[in-house]
């Protein structure tokens, strides 16, 4: 039986081949081959849920070249562990897991094209939460949570909240730096990258922040994941266009 | 391909609980600044009185 450190660690590890494609390096379909070198195969496809759209981004953001086996490595994860609940009396840390579910199963179907690898992750209904700022360090947490879904190519009710909300999103990757708690100053600093790309004022500059926070606290892959993500919106680093699966 | 393609995996509910909080990690909690001790001020105090004096401009010069 696997256990949660067994688990994280096969998310370390998927972070640092995504993050070494992001960077640019060539190579096989490299979630299918972090699937097939593990010593423990549920873990590695519990790794995917984790990373989640993420393991998309070098499709995404660097227009590596898609293959077939990664997209039916990814639609596996999704076989090995169940949905979390995605209805309004779900709760919230379910409700969350199921919009980064939901941001993976849409990019594997455009990215798939016209293969048969298709995920019925539904989009959460219901979640009013969402664009209730008034309590922002709660809210600027849940967002930290729903980083991954800081994509180009997403779009959706999370967006939305994010759109009207750069001075709540602001006030909380301060707190957290103050807080030094640098994972989730990242992920918030991510969706100020995503709002730059997007051409939504902010009232923080974000390339300090991630300059300062990389400093101060990017060591784990994840971390350094998505510091790598914001760099590229930041620096308008996105391959343009869908891209069909490779067989 | 994928070489476990023939190998149905399916989590048992610890399982899928640990994926969760994994997913959904919540946010780290603050560590305490520093806090004076004080019973080092015992300590610091012998220190203080220890500690050799100032050294003093040669006369003469």
């Amino acid at each position: 039986m696997s256990s949660r450190a067994d688990f994280a660690a096969a998310a370390d590890d998927l972070a640092i081949r995504v993050l070494g494609a992001l960077r640019g390096a060539k190579g096989t379909a490299l979630v299918a081959r972090h699937i097939d070198s593990a010593p423990d195969a549920l873990a590695a496809l519990a790794a995917i849920r984790v990373i989640g759209a993420d393991t998309f981004s070098p499709y995404v953001l660097a227009g590596a070249a898609f293959h077939a086996e990664d997209a039916a490595a990814v639609a596996r994860s999704f076989e090995a562990f169940p949905l979390p609940g995605s209805g309004p009396s779900a709760p919230v840390d379910e409700r969350t897991a199921a919009w980064r579910d939901w941001a993976t199963a849409q990019l594997l179907s455009r990215l798939g094209g016209r293969g048969t690898w298709r995920v019925d992750a539904a989009q959460p209904e219901g979640d009013v939460a969402l664009a209730d700022t008034a309590d922002w360090q709660r809210w600027s947490v849940r967002m930290a949570q729903l980083a991954t879904l800081a994509t180009p190519g997403l779009e959706g009710p999370v967006h939305d909240a994010a759109r009207g909300a750069a001075l709540p999103l602001s006030r909380g990757v301060t707190r957290s730096v103050l807080r030094r708690d640098f994972p989730t100053a990242v992920r918030l600093i991510r969706w100020l990258a995503w709002l730059a790309h997007e051409g939504v004022p902010l009232p923080l500059e974000p390339l300090l922040a991630l300059e300062h926070v990389r400093l101060l606290g990017g060591e784990s892959p994840r971390t350094a994941l998505d510091l790598a993500v914001a760099r590229h919106l930041l620096e308008g680093r996105h391959h343009q266009g869908t891209q069909e699966v490779r067989t | 391909m994928l070489a476990q393609e023939t190998l149905r995996l399916v989590a048992t509910p610890t399982e899928a609980a640990a994926i969760g909080t994994l997913m959904v990690e919540p946010e780290a909690t603050v560590s305490d600044p520093p806090l004076p001790a004080p019973e080092a001020a015992g300590f610091l105090l012998a220190l203080l009185l220890l500690s050799p004096k100032e050294p003093k401009e040669p006369k003469g010069k």
